[in-house]
């Protein structure tokens, strides 16, 4: 080759190695701008959940929510003397589906050792172009749960004044649990009635004006559970699902699922007499949804009477 | 002169509703029906298998729904523990004190008496479920053939129904158990793998030598707590 040939040869390579290394340069730079921004969102939604979580009066719902559904007199007694009460919060990492923005996040009460997981539903059924959003977050499940059994993720401790917590609870009383709205009570009897005839026929009872009343608990604002006991068939009916229970939509739906708990038969003192079986509730569980529904919840007759069996 | 005007309006008039019949024809045109899932009879094994799989799992907007990969997990491994109800009954244990039954045939592992919730046997013998199940299964294949194309119901469907022919075929899973090397849990030596599950509330349990797996080894899934055993040395 010519010199001045091997000269541009060599200034060719020169060249090449050079491009070759910006490239490489300017790809990692890349890699780690896209990775970083993809952790500071996590972390921004991670924050987002503990701030809401962290409420002072969605605390303060909780803590009557497990009054009402949850404690006995074993945890009161352990936590009456105490002035101040330690909530651990923090975000639950959970790989959701495409489009899935919903929060899931975890309360865990230190002095009674129950841990409450909450979702905060915001996702679209493509099918059914139905929106599950909450207006809030909403508790998924109450455990009771050793701290080493939990997973272990960092959490914001935070210590509530008792009496601030007590002072709120008594000034909302009355108004902080809701009912459904009328329009919602009107879609609920309408699925309710259906849901009672096919009831009463598995039972083989007959259906009048006077077997027709229902007890629908209140709903909390950090629940999303219905309960209704339906007086003549000694029956415990539950609603639960992703979305709040108030949202009409849910109510619309062809098909609107139970579960359901006869309170006469399928119940035991200690679910170790029916060891291995969901279909079972305890006296002091089947007493709680009674006093929810009955005494604390509204008393609705369904009428027009549906057709005679 | 009029003649010739009103013809030619009347032409004019016919077109234009020859032209919005057309368009009302492309736009309203009927869609073709479409069947993106459909389960095998639950008269058949695979059918039978696939509707407990359903059953047991929640679909998008029922509570404790989590996600697609969640719930498909959730099968896999209430299939790996109808498996080792089978086929995996660790040392000092008997089948019979597990399962409820002595069996090597998947639906009797299911319909043993208690153990499998809306599942059965019926007078005849036969593998029947609550009405319940039914509904609902229907109402998730209704939901699932909705729409342009296929979406997680049908997902979800066709994976209950994909694993569950899969197993009747072989009497394998391919997906790994997720819970086979646990060996200790609060202290308690345990055989690992789940040999039970139940809806996720701690009031539920399955008594005797059933050990909860708790959230730190993932025994929540699905809305469903697992259970492994107790280890008899």
């Amino acid at each position: 080759m010519a010199p001045l040939q091997e000269i541009d040869s060599i200034r060719l390579k020169e060249r090449n190695s050079v491009l070759k290394k910006i490239i490489c340069v300017v790809l990692m730079f890349s890699l780690t701008v896209f990775f970083s921004c993809g952790a500071s969102a996590s972390e921004l939604k991670s924050d987002k959940t503990i701030k809401e979580l962290s409420e002072h009066k969605l605390l303060c719902e909780v803590l009557r929510y497990l009054y009402l559904w949850y404690l006995d007199e074993a945890d009161i007694e352990s936590a009456v003397k105490i002035s101040k009460m330690e909530f651990q919060v923090r975000s639950l990492p959970v790989n959701l589906d495409q489009g899935d923005n919903s929060q899931f996040g975890e309360i865990f009460i230190p002095v009674w050792q129950i841990s409450l997981t909450l979702k905060k539903s915001d996702y679209k059924i493509e099918e059914s172009e139905k929106e599950i959003k909450s207006n809030g977050f909403k508790i998924v499940r109450v455990s009771r749960i050793r701290d080493e059994n939990r997973q272990s993720l960092k959490s914001v401790s935070l210590n509530k004044n008792v009496e601030e917590i007590k002072e709120y609870l008594t000034k909302t009383r009355n108004q902080a649990i809701e009912f459904a709205d009328q329009k919602f009570i009107e879609r609920a009897k309408k699925v309710f009635r259906a849901e009672i005839i096919q009831l009463a026929k598995a039972k083989g009872l007959k259906l009048t004006e006077e077997e027709n009343v229902i007890n629908v608990s209140l709903l909390s604002p950090v629940g999303n559970e219905l309960w209704v006991f339906w007086e003549s068939g000694k029956l415990l009916v539950k609603f639960s699902c992703d979305t709040d229970i108030s949202n009409p939509a849910i109510w619309d739906d062809e098909k609107v699922m139970f579960n359901v708990y006869d309170a006469y038969s399928q119940v035991v003192i200690s679910l170790e007499e029916a060891a291995g079986s969901n279909n079972f509730m305890t006296r002091g569980q089947i007493g709680r949804a009674l006093y929810n529904c009955i005494v604390l919840g509204k008393r609705i007759k369904l009428t027009p009477t549906p057709s005679i069996i | 002169m009029f003649n010739n005007s009103f013809s030619k309006k009347w032409i004019m008039v016919r077109v234009l509703i020859m032209g919005f019949m057309l368009s009302c024809a492309f736009f309203c045109r009927a869609e073709p029906y479409r069947e993106f899932v459909k389960l095998c009879s639950s008269s058949t094994p695979d059918g039978y298998l696939a509707y407990l799989l359903i059953n047991e799992v929640p679909f998008p907007g029922e509570h404790s729904y989590v996600s697609v990969k969640d719930s498909k997990t959730g099968m896999i491994q209430i299939l790996w523990v109808l498996h080792c109800r089978l086929f995996l009954i660790p040392k000092g244990y008997k089948q019979q004190h597990i399962a409820n039954t002595s069996t090597e045939n998947i639906i009797d592992i299911i319909t043993a008496n208690g153990q499998c919730e809306g599942f059965f046997a019926n007078d005849e013998g036969l593998p029947g479920h609550d009405s319940r199940v039914c509904d609902r299964i229907k109402y998730l294949l209704k939901i699932a053939n909705r729409g342009s194309k296929p979406g997680k119901f049908a997902e979800l469907l066709s994976y209950a129904k994909s694993i569950s022919s899969s197993y009747i075929k072989q009497y394998r899973i391919k997906e790994p158990d997720i819970f086979a090397d646990i060996d200790i849990i609060n202290a308690i030596k345990v055989t690992g793998r789940a040999y039970s599950w139940m809806a996720n509330k701690d009031y539920y349990r399955p008594g005797g030598n059933f050990i909860a797996i708790p959230d730190s080894k993932n025994g929540a899934i699905a809305g469903n707590r697992f259970y492994t055993l107790k280890r008899k040395e």
